[in-house]
């Protein structure tokens, strides 16, 4: 684009959303360049900030008008590359509609704003026995219509599901600039799921400006278990005869020995390092029943190649030993400068054969792999260490985790869980989906985004 | 004709009889000729050949959920999936279950019960509802209060679309965000986007223990404040349904149980392990005493299956008859049970609720009884009341004649976007054209 058109686009969008709501020096759109994947990289040419449904709306027609790409973005927490503007363009960030506007605690329904973050619904409902369920680690930063557009699930959503189990209705702003609303605050739909579509749609096909989203009541306890193990396939074997006895946790955290150091010295913790494996388990629900549930799991586990168990004594223990689990990537900048975290899927029951598998596919790339896996629900997170400063290092990772990820396909799993596609994963879609059915898809996007300028260059592998 | 139109499909899974086709009327109309394919190369067939020559097409399972949508606007040829019975994979320790969308409720759940697992998707009539009808229609029972409908346990499936391609969505893991979620939009649209030709299903284990609770109460007052009650305390029943006398009534009778005498009864089904269980038991029959409750029973084993299943099948229950889905806020429920009995409506309507979801069943038995305006303006006043609470009404089942005076669906959001979604999926409208959209 031309210096003069350029000029004429930020006062355009100035003109819209104000003078202070646009930001287009080089230094402040580096903050954007990038989102929680920090290895993909691509500088905005603005960044507008708008505060309401209308602003969206008169923003994407000029926007269009002019054909100009925009993507939109809310705490730029995501691991996918999903609000990066690859192809160019403007990136709308959603933070400043940051209002919860109203709270149904009767009808147990929150409606709020995109930039409202995660954990705000939670502690604005706690007090009367609700929460907002979805809890991805980044919970104190990310935003919901974030969390919306990659449908977001986290530890505890293996028993209450995942973002889009937990909204009902939303108010989107399409590309043709026409503000509708979607769902309703009722939990039962008519026809065609619109909502369950936009959730997961890594914001492709419009921009969320209002979600209703539901509140599920805090349980009345939590037993939280941390058990020591002697091997994966013994915390692997422990969740399915769990299931088979018909106890759901909440939670099944499996981490393996290559996080243990860092995680003791981090968080101050004494897991001991020469295990294969710790495993947070937690159940929740009524405290009566609780001290039969603890001798069973603490039974099955025992049965299970279990070396130690420990429970959770009181909040703060259980609060210290999430917070562990939650940063646990974090710690890794211990032992690494830079790190890559993939997001693969595999049938459960899979787990040690595919953990055996990134082993042997981390000899193969001479690199160090790290694994927290959300067990319950087969979902990895291998999370690859490297140095930019060491030769091939960073093409290796790169070469490993397509690997990983072809071994996901192979196990009949998929390709991501829970951080969405993006422009990181967009290559390997064709391990999953034959080309039908990528143009099914395209289809639905053509529906939303004809013209193609909402945040293109994502999900679908570039043609050749 | 139908038949040189079909040239790929054999002969032998076409029927184009009379008697044959008297099967499969809906809505008053008659398909040109009936299909039955055997396998999936013969459902890609059968549409490729039918979308190439404009030929409509209405698919069925068992039938029971065919009466749900508005008429067809065309109707050449129908689908019968049930030849498409086969359980193709499932996988005990994965809690996974493949199936093709032929294979009934029962039949699956006959399966899984050797390894003490079930379907969480429990509609009306299992031992007749196919597991594609259930999902095509998004159909559920009382399991629906705490395991969802199919949005919450299909994990992916394979649809035909209109030009005879099998399209794939999803996978076989709980967790997916791989591409766009063409499951969740199959769910539910009634055939009228696609065929479904195979479904994973998430599965569940049998709890150790299962109760229900139920108590009489004098007045809607009253049973509210015992619900708001339990509410209140950390008991997490499985379901909550309450029923008016008539209601209630009907179902013991089903199941051959004595009826408690009350103007409204609730169910609260409780399951987990026996301490939980017995528990929450002691808190529900205290809070109904303390609610002037006048009865309270415990219903275990065999009889609780009983009544279980005959709440299920309510909806089933004759021609002439009229059922509506009221769908509000969850704890909206008791205004529009407040609209129903305190309003001098001219026709008597039987009431189920589901509390816990929000959602009221209604039923005008033996409709044909009332005067036509006096039925229609009955769904337009519901529908008008609901509306103004944050809800909508569906017509699940209706004589023909009611249908063509008041449409099945509400107005509801997003309808302009369905609309575009059907036109680019299935441009040449053979998929239950007019059922929907």
């Amino acid at each position: 684009m031309e210096q003069w058109q350029f000029g004429s686009i930020i006062e355009g969008l100035k003109s819209i959303a104000g003078e202070k709501s646009v930001l287009s020096d080089k230094e402040s759109l580096l903050t954007y360049e990038s989102d929680g994947l920090t290895m993909d990289t691509a500088v905005p040419w603005a960044v507008v900030f708008p505060v309401s449904a209308e602003q969206v709306s008169e923003i994407v027609k000029y926007l269009t008008g002019n054909k100009i790409p925009y993507i939109p973005r809310g705490a730029g927490t995501g691991l996918s590359g999903g609000c990066l503007p690859v192809k160019g363009g403007i990136v709308i960030s959603l933070t400043r509609m940051n209002r919860i506007l109203e709270i149904d605690i009767e009808n147990r329904f929150a409606i709020v704003e995109p930039g409202v973050l995660n954990e705000e619904v939670t502690d604005a409902v706690k007090d009367h026995g609700l929460h907002f369920s979805p809890d991805p680690s980044s919970g104190q930063a990310s935003t919901i219509g974030g969390n919306i557009a990659e449908n977001a699930g986290g530890p505890h959503t293996m028993k209450y599901g995942v973002t889009v189990n937990h909204v009902l209705g939303m108010e989107v702003v399409l590309p043709d600039g026409d503000i509708v609303e979607l769902g309703s605050s009722t939990l039962e739909t008519q026809g065609y799921d619109l909502v369950g579509l936009m959730n997961g749609s890594e914001g492709t096909f419009g921009i969320v400006t209002k979600a209703i989203v539901k509140l599920i009541p805090l349980p009345e306890t939590y037993l939280t278990f941390c058990g020591i193990y002697n091997s994966v396939d013994g915390a692997v074997n422990t969740i399915t005869q769990l299931f088979k006895a018909g106890i759901t946790p909440v939670a099944l955290e499996l981490i393996d020995k290559v996080y243990l150091k860092g995680l003791n010295e981090a968080f101050d913790m004494d897991f001991p390092t020469d295990a294969e494996a710790v495993m947070i388990m937690e159940l929740d629900g009524p405290e009566e029943g609780m001290d039969t549930l603890r001798e069973k799991v603490i039974d099955i586990c025992r049965e299970n190649d279990m070396r130690d168990v420990q429970i959770a004594a009181d909040s703060d223990a259980r609060k210290k030993l999430w917070t562990t689990r939650k940063h646990a990537t974090a710690a890794l900048g211990r032992m690494t400068p830079f790190y890559y975290t993939q997001d693969g899927v595999v049938p459960r029951t899979r787990l040690p054969e595919m953990l055996k598998r990134i082993r042997e596919i981390a000899r193969k790339y001479n690199i160090t792999i790290a694994n927290a896996f959300h067990a319950g629900d087969g979902n990895i997170h291998p999370v690859l260490l490297y140095d930019e400063r060491i030769k091939d290092e960073k093409t290796r990772v790169l070469a490993a985790s397509g690997e990983i990820l072809e071994t996901c396909v192979e196990m009949g799993g998929t390709i991501s869980g829970e951080h969405g596609i993006g422009s990181e994963k967009k290559k390997y879609m064709k391990l999953v989906f034959t080309v039908d059915d990528l143009e099914q898809m395209k289809d639905l996007k053509g529906v939303f985004d004809p013209e193609g300028f909402l945040n293109p260059g994502k999900i679908f592998p570039e043609e050749n | 004709m139908m038949n040189e139109i079909l040239k790929n499909i054999p002969p032998e899974i076409i029927i184009d009889h009379e008697a044959g086709l008297s099967g499969y009327i809906v809505e008053e109309l008659r398909p040109k000729i009936v299909v039955k394919p055997e396998n999936t190369e013969h459902v890609c067939d059968v549409i490729k050949d039918a979308g190439s020559t404009g030929n409509s097409i209405i698919t069925w399972g068992g039938g029971t959920r065919i009466m749900s949508c508005n008429p067809p606007t065309g109707y050449d040829i129908a689908l019968d999936m049930k030849g498409l019975n086969n359980i193709i994979e499932y996988d005990p320790a994965e809690f996974l279950l493949i199936a093709e969308p032929g294979v009934t409720i029962d039949k699956i759940n006959t399966t899984l019960r050797a390894h003490r697992q079930f379907l969480s998707l429990n509609p009306p009539l299992p031992e007749r509802a196919t597991i594609g009808g259930t999902v095509a229609s998004n159909s559920w029972g009382y399991f629906r209060e705490s395991y969802g409908t199919a949005r919450d346990c299909i994990l992916g499936l394979k649809f035909v679309n209109p030009e005879g391609k099998m399209i794939k969505s999803g996978g076989i893991v709980a967790k997916n965000v791989t591409g766009y979620d063409l499951t969740r939009l199959m769910i539910g649209s009634f055939g009228t986007l696609g065929i479904i030709s195979e479904i994973s299903v998430r599965i569940s284990p049998i709890p150790d223990v299962t109760l229900l609770v139920t108590a009489g109460f004098p007045g809607i007052e009253e049973t509210y404040n015992f619900i708001s009650e339990i509410y209140n305390s950390h008991a997490v029943p499985s379901g909550i349904i309450i029923l008016d006398r008539q209601s209630y009534t009907m179902v013991c009778e089903k199941s051959g149980i004595v009826p408690g005498e009350s103007d409204f009864s609730v169910i609260c089904r409780l399951e987990g392990i026996k301490e939980t269980v017995e528990w929450q038991k002691k808190i529900i029959r205290r809070s109904a005493a303390a609610n002037d409750s006048e009865w309270i029973n415990d219903i275990y084993g065999e009889t609780e299956k009983k009544l279980m299943d005959s709440v299920r099948d309510n909806p089933d229950l004759g021609n002439d008859s009229i059922m509506l889905k009221v769908a509000v806020p969850v704890n909206r429920t008791y205004e529009i049970m407040h609209y129903i009995l305190s309003g001098k409506m001219e026709v008597t309507i039987n009431i189920m609720v589901y509390a816990k979801c929000g959602i009221l069943f209604l039923c005008i038995l033996n409709s044909d009884q009332y005067g036509k305006g006096e039925v229609v303006s009955f769904i337009k006043s519901i529908r008008a009341y609901t509306q103004n609470v944050g809800g909508f009404v569906n017509i699940d089942s209706a004589p023909p004649h009611v249908k063509k005076q008041v449409n099945v669906w509400s107005e509801y959001p997003g309808m302009n976007l369905m609309k575009k979604i059907k036109q680019k999926f299935d441009p040449g409208n053979i998929f239950s054209p007019g059922r929907f959209l």
